[in-house]
Order: C-alpha cells, then sequence, then structure tokens
C-alpha cells in the first residue's frame, strides 16, 4: 500500500514536471522579445549602413514581431510573476488592459513599418522611429532595469 | 578607524559655513554681447534640462514620463540613499521660479551651484559638470529659458537624512569637487573629439549618472564613464567607455544611431531616464551625435560588473 502511494506521489511529481517543461510562459516571452531584438537589428544594421538595404528583409523583420505581439502578451499567466530572471513588473498584473494596449500599438506600428519597407530607408528609418517609441514606453512602465 | 573618519567629515561638513562665506565672489560682469536664442535652444537640449525640470507626467513624483517639455516647473523628485530631493522650477516665474535672476546669478547656480541669495545647491543639479561649459554658452540658455512660459508652482522643500540636509557642508564637498575650470579644447585632439568631450563632460553631463560616486558622492574621475549603481536604486547605469563589459563592441555607427533612435545594437530599446536623455539628443545635429561617438570611443577602457 504504502509503496503504491509513493509511486502515485512520484508519479505525479514527474507529471507536474513533464508540464511545467512544456509550458514555460517565463522562457516563451524572453526568447520572443530576444526574436524581436533580433529582428529589430536586422533593420538597424541596414539603416546604419553596415548592410544594404533590402526592402524585403526589413518587411519581413517587421512582419516577425507583427505576428507574434499577440501571443507575447497572453504569456503573462498568473504565477509567473517571478522566477526565471524575470524583469516583468507586477503592474503587468494590475494594469492588464493597459499592457495588452501596448501590444495592440506595437502591432499597429510594426504593420506601418512593414508596408514602409517598400518606400526605401528613409521611410523604414520614420517608421521604426515609432516602433521604438512603442518599446521603449512599454519598457518603462511594464519592464524593470537589469538586476544589480 | 571608520567612525573617527565619519566623525571628522561630519565636522568638516558642519564647519563648512565658514569656508562658504569666503568661497564665493561672483567674476565682473563683462559688456553683454547679444545672446544667441537658437543656440541657447540647442544647448537647452544637449543639457537635457527638461528631462529632470519638467514636470512628471501621471501624479507619481518620479514618473519616467513628461508631461510638457516646455514648461520647466519641477516638482520631479528623486529619490536617493540621502533622502528625497525635488527639482526646483526654473521657468521664468518671478516668485516661484528663475524670472528675477540676473545673468551673473544663472552663471553662479550652473559653475558654482550658488543661488542669487548664496545658499550651497545639492549637487543632484549637476553643476560638477556645468561648471565646465563656456559662459557664451550659459547666457545663450539662459535667454532661451527666458523665452519659455513662466508657471508659478512652489516645489516642496528636498527631505534629507543628517547630516545631508545641513546645506552649508556642501562647500566642502566643493571646495573637493568643484575646480570651476571651464573645458579647455586639447590642441593634441581634432575638433571633432574636442566638440564630443566638450558635449559629454559639460552640458551633457553623462557622467552625473555614468561615472560612478566615491564614497564622498562626488564622481570618481578615475572610473570616468565607467557604469554606476543607480542612486535611485534601480538597477545598474550601463559602462559607456569602450572595454567589453561597456560598449567596447559598438561601433561609432552603433551609438550616434543609438542616440538618434533610442534603438542598441541588439535590437533593444533604451530605457529609464536614458529615454529621456536620448530624444534630447536626437534633436542635436548629426555631427555632434558623431562628435560624442568619437570621443565616448577615445576615453579610457574601464571594466565594470560583468554584463548579464
Amino acid at each position: 500500500m504504502r509503496s503504491i502511494v509513493i509511486g502515485a506521489v512520484f508519479t505525479g511529481i514527474l507529471g507536474i514536471g513533464l508540464a511545467l517543461a512544456q509550458s514555460d510562459p517565463i522562457k516563451e516571452r524572453q526568447e520572443l522579445m530576444k526574436s524581436n531584438g533580433r529582428s529589430v537589428g536586422t533593420v538597424t544594421a541596414m539603416l546604419k549602413g553596415e548592410k544594404p538595404f533590402d526592402a524585403k528583409a526589413a518587411a519581413d523583420a517587421m512582419g516577425e514581431i507583427n505576428g507574434n505581439i499577440g501571443t507575447f502578451v497572453t504569456l503573462f499567466p498568473e504565477g509567473t510573476e517571478t522566477g526565471g530572471n524575470t524583469r516583468a513588473k507586477p503592474e503587468i498584473w494590475k494594469n492588464k488592459k493597459d499592457f495588452e494596449d501596448w501590444g495592440a500599438q506595437l502591432k499597429e506600428d510594426t504593420a506601418k513599418a512593414q508596408a514602409a519597407a517598400a518606400g526605401g530607408m528613409d521611410s523604414v528609418r520614420a517608421a521604426l522611429a515609432e516602433v521604438g517609441k512603442t518599446c521603449t514606453g512599454c519598457h518603462d512602465d511594464y519592464r524593470a532595469p537589469e538586476k544589480k | 578607524m571608520l567612525r573617527p573618519l565619519l566623525a571628522c567629515l561630519i565636522t568638516a561638513w558642519l564647519c563648512g559655513g565658514v569656508l562658504q562665506a569666503s568661497a564665493q565672489t561672483a567674476p565682473p560682469a563683462s559688456p553683454a554681447a547679444k545672446p544667441n536664442i537658437k543656440n541657447g535652444e540647442y544647448i537647452f537640449y544637449a543639457g537635457g534640462c527638461t528631462s529632470c525640470h519638467s514636470a512628471p507626467s501621471s501624479g507619481k513624483c518620479d514618473s519616467p514620463r513628461t508631461k510638457d517639455d516646455l514648461k520647466l516647473v519641477g516638482g520631479r523628485c528623486l529619490k536617493t540613499d540621502f533622502g528625497t530631493f525635488y527639482v526646483s522650477n526654473i521657468s521664468p516665474d518671478r516668485e516661484t521660479g528663475i524670472g528675477g535672476w540676473s545673468n551673473e546669478d544663472f552663471i553662479n547656480a550652473m559653475m558654482k551651484g550658488v543661488s542669487p541669495r548664496g545658499d550651497n545647491y545639492y549637487p543632484a543639479f549637476p553643476y560638477a559638470s556645468y561648471q565646465r561649459m563656456t559662459r557664451g554658452d550659459l547666457l545663450d540658455l539662459k535667454a532661451y529659458l527666458d523665452t519659455l512660459p513662466a508657471v508659478a508652482s512652489k516645489v516642496p522643500e528636498h527631505d534629507l537624512s543628517f547630516p545631508y540636509n545641513i546645506r552649508s557642508g556642501l562647500s566642502v564637498w566643493k571646495g573637493l569637487y568643484l575646480d570651476g575650470k571651464t573645458f579647455r579644447p586639447d590642441p593634441q585632439k581634432s575638433a571633432k573629439l574636442n566638440r564630443g568631450a566638450y558635449l559629454v563632460e559639460g552640458p551633457g553631463h553623462c557622467g552625473e549618472c555614468h561615472t560612478p560616486r566615491d564614497s564622498l558622492g562626488g564622481m570618481d574621475a578615475a572610473k570616468k564613464l565607467g557604469g554606476a549603481p543607480d542612486p535611485e536604486g534601480k538597477g545598474f547605469i550601463p559602462n559607456i567607455t569602450p572595454h567589453q563589459t561597456g560598449i567596447g563592441s559598438w561601433s561609432e555607427k552603433d551609438i550616434v544611431y543609438a542616440l538618434e533612435s533610442g534603438l542598441t545594437p541588439s535590437g533593444d530599446s533604451m530605457g529609464g531616464a536614458m529615454a529621456k536623455v536620448q530624444a534630447n539628443m536626437a534633436k542635436l545635429t548629426k555631427e555632434d551625435r558623431e562628435a560624442i561617438a568619437a570621443y565616448l570611443k577615445s576615453v579610457p577602457p574601464i571594466a565594470s560588473r560583468p554584463k548579464t
């Protein structure tokens, strides 16, 4: 009897462990933001003259962010306020609506930037400036500074 | 060992008032050339005056956002280990702002950290950097500030702990960290590097945040721009020297673009107080951003805590 109970408990723990391994919203949202950083970096490299301007690559990079930001804002379920070196501020859970509005704003900005790519460097430069303002605005309110 | 030292410092702090009396005399007013208000406006952005002196956008006195960049009503709070500082009203209101100030009052405030009444300002107001500015730039800046809207608004007194609440003690601090030397171009270096150095060390006052402070709260010259704990306790202010723990991997173009756009080479956004600084830097000429970048790449590399 005892061994069955212990066995059941172990199986239970294993099960929870597996479930966590499958779904780790903190890691997922961090990976998405890293990917978004790389997408922005793709475009800024062109604007800085480090890479030749490529309208399609620029549009794709903006499209990448546009496609994942809707998912990103759903990756903050209750219970993921701390852990995993998260820099998410508690305000996210207090002002969910506002946080999601920032996501919607970024979706709009990146759609515009995606379309702007066809217009050449200067048009992308202006559109990316708007994307950047949204990044900063949301980070100011909802992302804590790097730890000391 | 530590305790006698502390007692000694506190004594020096309290006695500072005696030194203060002899320390301040204004230079004779030279016949005034007509100020260049356009240059004053430019210096206003190079100096980022509005980042601290405009009102915070929300009810919170430490909100990172500003309300109206040209209404310099003050009231923003800086919460530090010494206590809470409240930023002053520098709009041209005669009662609560600086509308009644003469040119010499303004020069004394910016270069000597002294009010028209002879009181010491706390160095949360970065006069240790502004003392490097040229008299011409300062007077142009004053002329520009005079054109901005006057707003009557009384700011709370600083709320500081003992002994820092004794203003006369600041004379000691000033003896250590104010040398009154206006920036002098180095003839060995290019005009571009000198311009960058002036903007960074003078009006830009980059070191006020990016240079660590020594035990008496002055900028540690040996670790210039090497990164520092945030005085408001919100993390670590980046090392901006060309060291691998700083921005050694950034090219000059990266720096120029980051100051223009607020986006770092990794595609991240500049955050917190730097977002406001960057918005001001974006208003400078590209040549000046390039000069700043060239200068930052030329300063001695300093090792700081590793990047996370």
